[in-house]
């Protein structure tokens, strides 16, 4: 076999692609070199941007866990993940709005964060669980088209409910940000919120690390992810298992939810875990689906990305309001990472079955 | 009672449980469209004037529901194999509805007694007044609760009585119903329709009294649908004997000649609706606007008709003309398709050159090929000649829905391609519908930047070929990607077009979020279809078009290598098939389709923005094609009437359009993933025809041997 694949002819797809690597690492490099040569950006205003992105990254980076544990076990995309989040987010509004009119809110700020992200994740999870429960639990043999279909039934499905719910206005979260202030180390300013935002979220993973890793239930998620059948015959009740998974995912998305209403209070609505949630699944599917370190590396890095590339290579392109296109920049990289490098960063070759 | 009977009178605990959740679910679901805000919103529409509105027939459909379901299940249950008892009696089944639908009212109950204690409207903003008032006619909460339950309990039961009448009663009795029903539901329609002129407003009158059917109206409904289902077993024989006589004693040249005078006729009135009359008439009076007209040569004709129109009005009376007119349409009509069919033979007996002095033998063999080809072109043309009629018919209202139905049609088919043919599931189709609709909105619009101010058909070509290329250039990234992946990333492809369309990167040329506006019209010589009415036929060719394509692609070669390709894609390659120019080719043709919709969409607004594409449009899409069956070309037919024709009718259900798409996804793709019209697989007809050769072979054979046999 080898032998007849130095031989093959070079297919002019391969060319194709050879020839769009090739310019999108010159655009890359002539884009960012212009703007740095430009000199319009203080570095300092670089470490800001890279602060904002490190808290983008992180919410995305709890979202694109949600995606990859699923993935890993059961082979689906959870397409309605989004809508995990936004449930989450949503609940927890009424709940900061409600302790913000009572006064609670501004006497203990840090025991009303607890209370939110324990509403949040327990809505989450619930709805995860009742997304499992009703639409996925029949289609787990299913052809993978067949749930994403589901799953993407699913997600329009809940958005319009919390519409119908709650209305399609959008909500503003209670000023975290502006009741904390801000840092200022020499000519760098950063927002507290973010600092709180990007610690609280990589505890969080630590824990998930954690707890896949050091525990029996995460042994036993690992070797169902490995293969489900084998791991029924060791004892090991999957159907147990896949709603672990989803908890899980269900009450970091949650937790999501709380962290972008601290950090970007504007704008709850019904639709708001759409884009996140097709972000969070590029990160995940860039650092590798199914793999955990790789899901909180692909989000953090697809968050910097975000917050530093358009000003960085867009502008230096001279395309005009280069931030318009912020978020076509995760999809773009979606599809340069499933060209280039399926696997991910730190996903290992995969198996036919799973690429 | 005997002891038997006695035994059928116990449940058991499992059965009661079960009965309990049907019920609980039951209420969680009548809850839900309460707090959605569904019933409020339906409230307001009436389905039988003043008596009772659409909120509370849904209400009450899922209370009778429940009971229904509640028997259903017991009744599935005993008859599994393990069952301890395995008959129930009809006082059983009764109970266990009655528990259902108690559950039902008792959750509803249990919702306005809670709303008495907590204010909940700041959270929940349909729990409103009007919710409550629907909820208890008006009256106290505290005697509600127990009207509300025992009401339940009632529709449980009745829910659980219907299944135990003979089925001979309950069909009739069902379907009238909900006929009734969706009458009412349509009641808005049944007025656009009924108050044109050429619709004798005693129809009218009779059957709407202002919100929605009058008492009268319902019931003769009711009693037409009852009679035409009673009558509905034998018409399949009347239109056999009625076929047969057509075909055997009408003679050829009658036919053929009757069959060109209508179709002059119909070109002529399609033609005089397009080109002459600028109202929505169905008739001569849209002729009294005719001094509008640049259209010279037909001056004369058009006074003449007005002049007719007037006096007819001034000798009888504007109810008497509206009624001479309608006449004159249902005759129209009438004639029309008759003489329709008349053609369908004439064009039929020449095709098949059958020897006239035979045919009368030929009819009585029962299976002759003769009566199915003639109905079937019978129905061909019938279809037809209502297609081509539907928005003389109907008017300006119902053809703009027609119109949007064909847009989604169109795009359906395009789709198809895509996902039902090759297999590879695309999200983002919105991207070429709008590559289509802007390149549109570039090369006619004046005001455009490039400021070509093509017309409309020189343009389409050129649009075609730009969303072909598109298509190529979105699909040859994809190609080594599989399944789900690809979906995602075309979801995003499409999101990205929309992020382009709206940056101010492009903003020269393709407006921003402001789009581009004085699109003009679709024009054929110096008539200009404004309106949906006339924009429908443009529509209506190209689907048929579409269909065309998809209808022989499937059959053909390509077709089938689709096919190999999405069953799989590894064996496809190794037996032959060229995945990358076949995968390539799904989306270019794809593309081109959605690109005809995307002009025709251009030119009916006139006006494009950047916010009418976004992914709901491709999840549209996608949805009529799963409803109708992936890859069955009825089916997107249907799909797109039932899911895209349906929500504009009700006006009230635009808000719930995208919730109700989701629910359908997730039902069908758990209970029929195959869709409501599952197409028909190529591999079952070539099995067939396998069968059919080895029966043949196998007959020859005998035929060969039997004669050698018997000569020895």
């Amino acid at each position: 076999m080898t032998s007849l694949q130095k031989t093959k002819r070079v297919s002019w797809v391969s060319i194709i692609l050879w020839v769009l690597r090739v310019a999108v690492i010159t655009l890359v490099i002539y884009g960012s070199s212009v703007t740095l040569s430009s000199g319009k950006y203080a570095p300092s205003s670089w470490i800001s941007l890279l602060i904002a992105g490190l808290a983008q990254g992180s919410i995305y980076a709890l979202i694109a866990l949600g995606y990859s544990l699923v993935y890993g076990i059961m082979l689906m995309i959870n397409f309605a993940h989004g809508e995990v989040y936004m449930a989450g987010a949503f609940v927890s509004f009424f709940v900061a709005d409600a302790l913000e009119q009572s006064g609670f809110l501004q006497a203990q700020p840090l025991v009303t964060i607890f209370i939110l992200l324990l509403s949040a994740m327990a809505t989450s999870t619930l709805v995860a669980l009742i997304l499992e429960r009703v639409a996925y639990r029949k289609l787990q043999n299913a052809p993978r088209m067949i749930s994403l279909i589901t799953a993407i039934g699913a997600s329009f499905f809940l958005q319009y409910t919390f519409r119908g719910f709650f209305g399609s206005g959008f909500k503003a979260y209670p000023e975290f940000g502006t009741m904390w202030g801000r840092w200022t180390f020499g000519s760098v300013t950063i927002q507290i919120v973010q600092v709180v935002v990007a610690m609280a979220a990589i505890l969080m993973m630590g824990g998930l690390y954690w707890f896949v890793e050091k525990t029996k239930t995460g042994k036993s998620m690992r070797a169902v992810s490995e293969d489900k059948e084998i791991a029924s015959l060791m004892g090991i009740d999957v159907n147990r298992v896949i709603v672990i998974t989803f908890m899980l995912g269900g009450m970091l998305a949650g937790a999501a939810g709380v962290f972008r209403g601290l950090y970007q209070p504007q704008g709850i609505g019904y639709n708001m875990g759409f884009l996140p949630g097709l972000k969070a699944f590029s990160a995940a599917v860039l650092g590798g689906i199914g793999n955990i370190p790789g899901a909180m590396l692909g989000g953090l890095f697809l968050g910097i990305f975000e917050s530093i590339g358009p000003n960085l290579i867009l502008q230096g392109l001279g395309i005009v309001g280069a931030n318009q296109l912020k978020d076509a920049i995760a999809i773009v990289m979606l599809v340069l990472v499933l060209i280039f490098r399926p696997q991910g960063i730190l996903g290992e070759k995969l198996a036919e079955e799973k690429a | 009672m005997t002891d038997s009977n006695a035994a059928q009178m116990i449940i058991e605990r499992k059965h009661a449980t079960r009965t309990m959740l049907i019920g609980i679910y039951s209420g969680l679901v009548a809850l839900f469209i309460c707090l959605i805000g569904m019933v409020e919103t339906f409230g307001e529409r009436d389905i039988i004037g003043g008596i009772i509105s659409m909120g509370h027939t849904m209400l009450i459909i899922i209370a009778i529901g429940s009971g229904a379901i509640a028997v259903k299940t017991l009744r599935e249950d005993m008859s599994t194999p393990g069952a301890t008892i395995n008959k129930t009696s009809f006082v059983v089944e009764i109970f266990v509805g009655v528990t259902a639908g108690l559950i039902v009212g008792a959750t509803l109950s249990l919702f306005v007694f809670a709303t008495e204690l907590v204010d909940m409207r700041s959270v929940l903003i349909n729990v409103s007044p009007g919710l409550l008032e629907m909820l208890t006619l008006q009256k106290p909460a505290s005697q509600v609760m127990v009207t509300m339950t025992v009401l339940g309990s009632l529709l449980g039961g009745i829910g659980a009585a219907i299944f135990n009448i003979a089925p001979r009663i309950r069909l009739p009795l069902v379907l009238g119903l909900t006929s009734i029903v969706s009458l009412g539901m349509l009641r808005d329609m049944l007025k656009i329709v009924l108050t044109r002129e050429g619709w004798p407003s005693v129809l009218l009158n009779f059957l709407v009294k202002n919100q929605g059917l009058s008492i009268a109206g319902g019931t003769t409904i009711f009693a037409t649908t009852v009679a035409l289902v009673i009558i509905w077993p034998h018409l399949p024989v009347i239109y056999d004997k009625t076929v047969r006589i057509i075909i055997a004693y009408v003679p050829k040249v009658l036919q053929f000649s009757v069959g060109i005078i209508f179709a002059i006729t119909l070109t002529m009135r399609v033609f005089w609706f397009i080109a002459i009359s600028d109202k929505d008439l169905p008739i001569l009076p849209a002729c009294q606007t005719a001094d509008n007209s640049p259209d010279v040569g037909l001056d004369k004709c058009i006074s003449i008709v007005s002049n007719d129109i007037s006096t007819t009005t001034d000798l009888l009376g504007t109810n008497l003309a509206t009624l001479v007119s309608t006449i004159i349409t249902v005759s129209e009509m009438l004639i029309g398709t008759f003489i329709l069919l008349c053609v369908i033979f004439a064009i039929w007996n020449i095709r098949q050159r059958v020897n006239t002095t035979n045919i009368k033998s030929t009819l009585e063999d029962p299976n002759n090929a003769l009566l199915i080809i003639a109905k079937r072109n019978i129905s061909a043309f019938f279809g037809v000649s209502l297609l081509v009629s539907l928005p003389i018919l109907l008017g300006v209202f119902p053809s703009e829905v027609l119109l949007n139905v064909g847009l989604y049609m169109l795009m359906g088919f395009g789709l198809n391609i895509v996902v039902g043919m090759a297999g590879l599931l695309d999200l983002g189709y919105v991207a070429f519908f709008a590559v289509g609709a802007y390149s549109t909105a570039l090369l006619t619009s004046p005001r455009a930047s490039i400021e070509l101010g093509m017309s409309f058909w020189a343009a389409l070509p050129i649009v075609v070929l730009i969303t072909g290329a598109t298509g190529l250039l979105v699909g040859a990234p994809v190609l080594r990607m599989r399944g789900d992946y690809l979906a995602i990333v075309t979801l995003g492809f499409g999101e990205i077009a929309r992020f382009l369309f709206l940056s101010d990167w492009f903003k020269p040329w393709l407006g921003g979020a402001q789009g581009i506006i004085l699109i003009p019209p679709v024009s054929i010589g110096n008539i200009q279809l404004i309106g949906p009415h006339k924009l429908y036929y443009l529509i209506i060719t190209g689907c048929l078009i579409a269909l065309f394509i998809s209808a022989r692609l499937r059959e053909s070669r390509v077709g089938r290598a689709w096919m190999a390709m999405s069953e799989d894609e590894q064996v496809a390659e190794t037996m032959g098939i060229n995945t990358v120019y076949y995968k390539l080719l799904a989306f270019g043709l794809g593309a081109m389709i959605a690109s005809l919709s995307g002009a025709v969409f251009a030119a009916k607004l006139g006006t494009i923005f950047p916010h009418s594409f976004n992914v709901l449009v491709s999840i549209t899409a996608l949805s009529l094609l799963i409803v109708g069956g992936i890859g069955s070309l009825p089916g997107i037919i249907v799909g797109a009437l039932v899911l895209v024709g349906l929500p504009e009718l009700l006006r009230e259900f635009t808000e719930y359009r995208l919730l109700i798409y989701g629910a359908v996804l997730i039902f069908m793709m758990l209970s029929r993933p195959e869709g409501l019209i599952p197409r028909v697989r190529q591999t079952r007809k070539l099995d067939d025809q396998e069968l059919n050769q080895d029966a043949w072979l196998h007959d020859e054979t005998e035929a060969n041997n039997g004669p050698s046999v018997t000569v020895t």
